[in-house]
């Protein structure tokens, strides 16, 4: 695999304004207690300073991705791109891989009956343009990125953020930067 | 754009098709061919505007294919929201498309008793007519009924409903803003109206202060022009009592304590006046009373008083003054909830002060940026109709007949304080008073007290719950209609993209169905026009002067794109304000008229009594915008309850843990919600933001009491209101 | 199409089709004419469920226990208009609103693919809804008189009057029952049961369901 797409979110520029979150339901239209793409707030104690910062995630297209080793029924393929889909045909809603996934990302849909989750927007991306969430976000915080090593070593640039289980579990595709706390003038 | 099928008759019998024989057909007819085309299932696209009560209104296009709203997204052609939407413009068509939706007319027996009938257009019509002809009769005018109106749709069209009221005579109307009125006043005192600069503008300035505005949630397409001022060496301040998202996100927070913000201002103001940073030229040059403001920071205000006031220590106050007023341009946002006190007014006028005497008024990439108004120049038409000769009304300063004035802010109090004649019956449209009035007790007990209500809406809420007629309106996706905003410098045309739905109406149709009626009864009672299509009113919006400032010769030209009114990037940037002295009024003889300090200075917070020590804030919440959009099910899914933000300190005081169930109260009434133990509050402040939550008895306004705010009267008729000093017990469920 | 079946017609001589299509026609009116015209739509479904009864003496129980239940006084009807308005329409939001694509689409709101589907079979039929775009075309009332009308056109009377392909419309109804009808109704029905005040309309639910089946098990006859 030469390729392997991913996103990095950036923690720093995030206002948690969830505009992506929704972006992604008005373009698919999934079900209402599906969240695709989900933002999500760092315990505010997690950092010196209690602030409000978020996390926001699609499908991490793991390197090691859990839900495709357990699905007992081939639903799930890797693309050259590192893109991981998932095949809505082929699923039999046994909900494997909505167990094995440390994110959450594949999310049971109890109307159809079968597992669906965020195959990053791929038949945009073959267009050449960004995928939904990317291109709704007002405040610039979310790329769609290839995940390598000089991805990594740029400065800044972080593997996980507090919250997130270990990405040592599926080796995630997705990268962070920040979140940076300014001063804060506080009375208690 | 669209060919719009004009059969809409429901009951029609026809016996059609070759295999249709003696079958009598009663939903179903012969396809019409033209209809069977024009309906492939290619998708179009229309432009619309979303014409909610924001600060963005954002430019939208709405992807429609068999004549069905598929997606809505951005319009990329409108230069501030640039082509994206915020959590809650993504929903609509959930909104649009919810089987909750209000479908038809409908008639309640008796009022608050859940019992509904489904009655016709025509029925409903007659009924309405019939009872504003009978209270005329009655008490010799149209002034027992009562319009109150606002902002559940700011589209330039729906000032139909305002309308409806003028042409059938004097009423009685609900007038001002809940909003913003105080800070509205303030720069109409200061500087003879409300102005900002382009926000786009926002990008040149070198010092962006936040006062009291949580852009990430309220003005979201605001944020890449502050980002972008950063990225080109712009300092973030935010001041606060709540760490907000836009707070989290800022150089320098600062938990100011509320309603304090005009002391912190003044602290700012002495220590600029000190170190002889003020722009002494601008400020003599371009105002009025400016050096007696200066003698009261001399003899007055001291760093040490600010500090202890507004719980900001002296040095930080000493920073923010020398960076604002060294930093030149340097910008300041007032957002609305800063003047929502009982001295909030004075606090945006202290503010403005502040902006004159560093020059930065005037200034590309400065500003003391409120709102504006600017842009509305349309000839709002569809209100202008004269009461019907004869009718009587209330007189007025002018020695001429005319409407009742009430105070929308004492909503529930001012309709049963009338007498002479009652108010008998209301007419809401846009507006929910039972789910956004203050003192929701008070208003479930004036409305219980009324002869007769109608309300215009799309979903049940608790105003639909305590009507005789609910009318169901239209989504903005289903009428023509133009919007601008009271922020950004654009317009945009809102195309009608798909057909309204069920039996749904806008306030245009409504307006002029109501007067074929009311003619049709008694000739002469209405003097709304009976005909018309939207899009020849629509046009009648537009004059010479708008069409110049939009660039364009006719406004069909809006369906290529949203245009901006041609102004200069600077608000007030030519020097010439609107006060009476043509000046920046430092001092002002109109606020003193008011009962109002002419100048500038410090007016005493409202303090928390003793049997309510917390301060209860409730402010706009991220999912909703008021009691819209909350209740649809993807917001319900998102944030399915309300929860009580409440320090660490405070809730351990009274025994309260992560997740318990609080009763919050004062004498007004109480509402009981989870806590959500956090240090982003204040620890004297909780907050829970107003919403209303499906099926959901929860409004934060069971204890808000109708308390005014300090400003409002002189531009917008009545003072806003204080929803922020409100003061309230708390109790472990 | 989930089974493939078969495509033969019933005997005539136990088809009845006209009779159920009078059913279904009569509970499209009950629909389209709403809670307010409850007094003049019930009788008529109570008199044609009794003249499809006399083939099928499920139904006749069921259209005695309906009739006992229709005949109301001013105060029961209004009340029974009142419980339509909260099962069906609103201004609250409906318990069981009447349109396929809330049951069956991903998103359970109206105007869905569902809905497109429908309006396709009608163009089918040459066939449109009367206010297309206005009304959502798999709206109760119209699902149920286009499955009347099919059933109309597959009676052995229309074939000697009209020399139509009865077969055809036999097959369009099966086949419009099994994609449509036999999908979402159950699902609807369900929330009446659950939720219902007043036991007519669980009971026009069961005509409801029993009647669609009639033309089905027809087929299984043959």
């Amino acid at each position: 695999m030469n390729k392997q797409l991913g996103f990095l979110h950036n923690s720093e520029k995030c206002v948690g304004c969830r505009g992506c979150e929704m972006a992604c339901k008005n373009l698919y239209q999934t079900d209402i207690s599906q969240r695709w793409r989900q933002v999500f707030q760092i315990d505010e104690n997690a950092y010196p300073l209690p602030s409000r910062m978020f996390i926001s995630i699609g499908c991490n297209h793991c390197s090691e991705p859990q839900c495709m080793k357990v699905c007992p029924v081939g639903a799930y393929t890797k693309r050259d791109d590192g893109i991981v889909i998932h095949d809505d045909n082929r699923c039999i809603g046994c909900r494997l891989c909505v167990m094995a996934c440390p994110y959450g990302r594949p999310q049971f849909n109890s109307v159809i009956n079968i597992v669906q989750k965020c195959n990053l927007c791929y038949q945009r991306v073959d267009k050449g343009e960004k995928p939904a969430c990317v291109a709704s976000c007002v405040a610039g915080a979310l790329e769609l990125v290839q995940i390598n090593s000089s991805l990594d070593a740029k400065t800044g640039v972080l593997k996980t953020l507090p919250g997130l289980p270990s990405p040592s579990i599926t080796n995630p595709s997705i990268r962070f930067v920040g979140p940076k706390q300014g001063k804060q003038v506080r009375r208690d | 754009m669209m060919k719009i099928s004009r059969r809409q008759f429901l009951g029609a019998t026809a016996a059609v098709t070759a295999g249709a024989g003696l079958f009598s057909f009663e939903m179903l007819t012969k396809l019409d061919p033209a209809s069977a085309a024009a309906d492939n299932s290619e998708t179009k696209q229309f432009r619309n505007v979303c014409p909610r009560n924001c600060y963005d209104t954002c430019g939208q296009i709405s992807f429609v294919q068999d004549g069905m709203l598929k997606k809505v997204d951005g319009d990329p052609k409108h230069g501030y929201t640039n082509g994206r939407l915020c959590v809650k413009g993504y929903t609509y068509t959930r909104r649009v498309y919810s089987p909750d939706r209000i479908k038809y007319p409908m008639k309640q027996m008796p009022r608050g008793s859940g019992n509904w009938t489904r009655i016709s257009w025509d029925e409903a019509m007659d009924t309405i007519a019939k009872k504003i002809l009978d209270l005329k009769k009655r008490y010799g005018s149209t002034l027992p009924i009562c319009f109150d109106k606002y902002s559940g749709n700011f589209g330039i069209l729906h000032y139909a409903a305002d309308g409806t009221m003028s042409s059938i005579g004097y009423t009685t109307r609900a007038v001002g803003t809940p909003c913003w009125p105080a800070g509205i006043d303030a720069q109409t005192y200061d500087f003879g109206t409300l102005y900002n600069n382009d926000p786009e503008d926002m990008v040149n300035t070198k010092y962006l202060i936040l006062w009291g505005q949580n852009l990430a949630w309220t003005a979201i397409h605001s944020l890449p022009f502050a980002q972008k001022a950063r990225e080109n060496g712009a300092k973030l301040v935010v001041i606060d009592p709540i760490l907000t998202s836009t707070a989290s996100k800022a150089d320098l927070y600062i938990q100011i304590k509320p309603s304090t913000d005009g002391a912190l201002a003044l602290g700012m103001a002495r220590y600029i006046l000190d170190n002889n940073w003020v722009d002494w030229d601008y400020a003599r040059a371009n105002s009025v009373g400016f050096d007696e403001w200066i003698d009261y920071l001399k003899n007055n205000v001291t760093l040490d008083w600010a500090a202890s006031k507004t719980g900001v220590p002296k040095e930080i106050i000493m920073e923010i003054a020398r960076e604002y007023a060294t930093s030149k341009p340097a910008s300041m946002w007032v957002g609305y909830g800063m003047q929502r006190h009982t001295n909030g007014g004075q606090n945006v006028r202290i503010i403005d002060a502040l902006g004159v005497m560093t020059g930065n008024v005037g200034k590309s990439g400065g500003g003391v940026n409120y709102g504006q108004l600017e842009t509305w120049g349309f000839n709002y038409g569809a209100m202008s109709y004269s009461a019907p000769k004869g009718s009587r009304g209330i007189v007025g300063a002018n020695g001429k007949e005319g409407d009742r004035s009430i105070n929308i802010n004492n909503f529930a109090h001012d309709v049963m304080a009338q007498q002479d004649p009652p108010v008998k019956m209301l007419w809401l449209a846009c507006r929910n008073p039972g789910g956004q009035d203050p003192d929701t007790h008070a208003i479930e007990k004036m409305f219980a007290s009324m002869e007769f209500v109608v309300s215009v809406d799309s979903f049940f809420n608790k105003t639909v719950q305590m009507s005789d007629i609910v009318l169901p309106a239209t989504t903005h996706f289903e009428n023509w209609d133009v919007n601008a905003s009271y922020w950004h410098y654009w317009i945009g045309i809102n195309e009608m993209a798909i057909q309204p739905m069920y039996e749904s109406k806008s306030d245009l149709e409504i307006a002029m169905l109501l007067s074929k009626k009311m003619n049709a009864l008694e000739a002469g009672s209405c003097t709304y026009p009976t005909s018309g299509s939207e899009q020849e009113w629509l046009a009648k919006e537009f004059n010479a002067a708008l069409n110049a400032s939009l660039g364009i010769s006719n406004y069909k030209e809006l369906s290529n794109g949203p245009r901006k009114v041609k102004m200069p990037p600077a608000a007030w940037s030519d020097g010439k304000f609107r006060t009476p002295s043509k000046k920046i009024e430092i001092h002002s003889n109109q606020a003193e008229k008011n009962g109002l300090p002419a100048l500038p200075i410090w007016v005493e917070e409202m303090k928390a009594p003793e049997k309510y020590p917390v301060r209860l804030m409730t402010p706009h919440p991220q999912l909703g915008l008021h009691s819209q959009f909350q209740n649809l099910d993807w917001m319900m899914a998102a944030n399915p309850e309300p929860k009580l933000e409440i320090h660490p300190n405070l809730a351990a005081k009274y025994g309260i843990q992560e997740g318990d169930k609080v009763k919050v109260f004062n004498d007004l009434g109480d509402i009981t919600l989870k806590a959500h133990l956090t240090r982003t509050t204040s620890e004297n402040v909780v907050v829970s933001y107003e919403a209303w939550y499906n099926k959901s008895n929860y409004n934060v306004n069971y204890t808000v009491k109708a308390i005014p705010s300090d400003m409002g009267k002189q531009a917008t008729g009545n003072n806003g209101l204080a929803f922020h000093d409100n003061f309230v017990d708390l109790q472990k469920v | 199409m989930t089974e493939v079946l078969r495509i033969d017609l019933p005997n005539e001589s136990v088809a009845h089709f006209k009779e159920i299509a009078s059913v279904l026609l009569a509970l499209s009116r009950v629909f389209s004419h709403g809670g307010e015209s409850l007094d003049k739509t019930l009788p008529m479904m109570v008199k044609t469920c009794h003249q499809l009864g006399e083939y099928y003496p499920e139904l006749l129980s069921m259209s005695a226990e309906l009739e006992n239940h229709s005949l109301l006084n001013e105060i029961e009807q209004q009340q029974l208009c009142f419980e339509f308005n909260r099962l069906f329409i609103g201004p609250t939001p409906p318990i069981a609103p009447p349109y396929e694509s809330v049951y069956l689409s991903q998103d359970q709101l109206v105007m869905q693919e569902q809905t497109v589907k429908v309006r396709s079979l009608y163009q089918d039929e040459n066939l449109m809804v009367i206010s297309q775009g206005k009304n959502p075309d798999d709206f109760m009332a119209t699902e149920l008189e286009f499955a009347a009308y099919l059933l109309r056109n597959a009676d052995k009377e229309a074939m000697q009057n009209k020399g139509l392909n009865r077969l055809k419309y036999y097959e369009l109804y099966t086949e419009f029952s099994q994609e449509h009808l036999r999908k979402w109704l159950p699902k609807f029905v369900e929330r009446v049961h659950q939720k219902a005040n007043h036991p007519v309309f669980p009971m026009l639910m069961d005509v409801l369901l029993c009647t669609i089946e009639l033309p089905l098990q027809q087929r299984r006859n043959v």
